[in-house]
């Protein structure tokens, strides 16, 4: 035996060193793997919020508010979606660099695939309508986020530059209604031009009016379109199911009306 | 008595460095076959790429040891068992001169002037190979290089191992180290043409 493995073996028996069990290991590589995954889900889930967001956003308003387009696009970018997904891809890449057997792989290979992924997924989850829900739950459930986004209610608060969103409280007639805004302040609305929008008016719809301020109250609208909020969800689901319910009602009259014909040729021909 | 235990000894001489990984996990006494096969090769690689004295060397070799004795579980058998060890060992390296704040030098041995000649691939070098270098000469040159072109000619040429081993060792992909060792020969055949256009 040599002197360093006499030693070795000598270190060993008096510090009663063992080798680490099996299991510590494989709950190490595993959860570098799972941080892995987590990461790329999240990144995607992030990539669905961010295109939400941008698809969603009043892009055609930026000439209302005095801003040019770049202006108006560097203050309604998602950045907090943006900071995010960037930390996950980060949180992705040191995984990706301790799981074990991984570094056989080239690092550029790995992040174009985990950019595909991610953005792949991002797509999907941003189909299903995942952005949207992610969105909301945050907007109503954690106050600080609402403070981080772009405020709707803030950027359609601009009657004296012809911008106008609130709750419909009451239908006056046929071209006139009126409106709470975000600050509670009520509105005589005058659809002049905007009849031409094929939007029901009823009372308690949340919606978005460009047009001009007549008066301290009184504003003439031009375009009215329904404002993107959970009321219009409820009230889209609503549309639909009475859409799909008169479809299927009306499938019903059709089979029931061959039926009907059916049997009355057979009674013929008897 | 002793005859069985030198028989004992001469079957674990056969057996495979994997074998005795497996073997050392039921028996820590096993464990000597591994250090004693591997010793002197991973001091010499210890000395080759850190600044370090024999004894220095020596005592880096033996928490390198004991670092694999405690990690034996981890031992990933897609390995071969030298790759992982020169990996401890390398990282041992790294981190015990990031500690201490000092680029890690080189120490050579005999027939590391080798080096040149498995290098001098074109005429330039050939004609500069005309006077002989000494294994001095050379640790010099590999002590100008940047740290990561050193370490993958020191594992190929002086290591001979292949671009797997390198690969694993190293924790880079094969074509990564294909480049590295690519630039290293280049940057060693531009330190030594610079060498040699200084001395004329």
């Amino acid at each position: 035996m040599t002197k360093i493995s006499e030693n070795i073996l000598k270190t060993i028996a008096e510090t009663r060193v063992k080798p680490e069990p099996k299991w510590k290991f494989l709950v190490r590589n595993w959860s570098t793997l799972i941080l892995f995954g987590l990461s790329l889900l999240i990144g995607a889930l992030s990539f669905a919020v961010m295109l939400d967001i941008i698809v969603r956003h009043d892009w055609d308003i930026y000439f209302y508010l005095h801003k040019t387009f770049l202006q108006y696009t560097l203050l309604s970018l998602p950045y907090v979606w943006m900071l995010l997904l960037a930390l996950f891809a980060g949180v992705a890449y040191y995984d990706f660099i301790h799981i074990r057997g991984w570094y056989r792989h080239r690092v550029y290979l790995v992040v174009l695939a985990s950019i595909f992924l991610s953005v792949g997924c991002g797509i999907v989850f941003f189909l299903a309508g995942f952005g949207k829900i992610i969105d909301r739950a945050l907007t109503k459930n954690i106050p600080a986020y609402g403070l981080v986004k772009v405020n709707k209610e803030e950027l359609w608060n601009h009657p004296d530059d012809g911008l106008l969103g609130g709750e419909i409280i009451e239908v006056k007639n046929e071209n006139e209604f009126v409106l709470e805004d975000a600050t509670g302040k009520q509105w005589d609305i005058q659809d002049a031009e905007a009849k031409l929008n094929s939007i029901d008016i009823n009372q308690g719809e949340n919606i978005e009016i460009i047009g001009s301020r007549e008066s301290a109250d009184k504003f003439v609208a031009k375009k009215i379109r329904e404002a993107d909020s959970e009321k219009e969800d409820e009230f889209i689901k609503k549309r639909e199911a009475m859409q799909s319910k008169k479809v299927l009602e009306l499938k019903k009259e059709n089979k029931d009306s061959e039926k009907n014909e059916k049997s009355g040729e057979a009674e013929r021909s008897e | 008595m002793k005859k069985e235990t030198q028989t004992e000894k001469n079957s674990f001489a056969t057996k495979t460095d994997e074998e005795l990984v497996a073997l050392t996990l039921e028996k820590p006494e096993v464990y000597a076959f591994l250090v004693e096969r591997f010793e002197e090769k991973l001091l010499r690689y210890i000395m080759r790429i850190s600044r370090s004295t024999k004894e220095d060397g020596e005592d880096l070799l033996q928490e390198v040891f004991l670092s694999a004795y405690k990690n034996l579980n981890d031992f990933d058998q897609d390995l071969k068992f030298s790759s992982w060890i020169y990996r401890i060992t390398h990282n041992k390296v790294i981190s015990h001169f990031r500690k201490v704040t000092a680029r890690p030098k080189t120490t050579t041995y005999e027939g590391d002037s080798n080096l040149l000649n498995i290098l001098a691939s074109d005429e330039d070098i050939a004609r500069n190979l005309e006077r002989k270098y000494t294994a001095q000469e050379v640790k010099e040159l590999l002590e100008k290089l940047d740290e990561r072109y050193r370490e993958v000619l020191v594992l190929k040429f002086l290591e001979e191992k292949d671009y797997k081993e390198i690969s694993d060792i190293l924790e880079k992909p094969m074509g990564t180290v294909a480049t590295l060792i690519s630039r290293a020969k280049s940057q060693f055949k531009e330190k030594m043409l610079e060498g040699s256009s200084n001395r004329q």
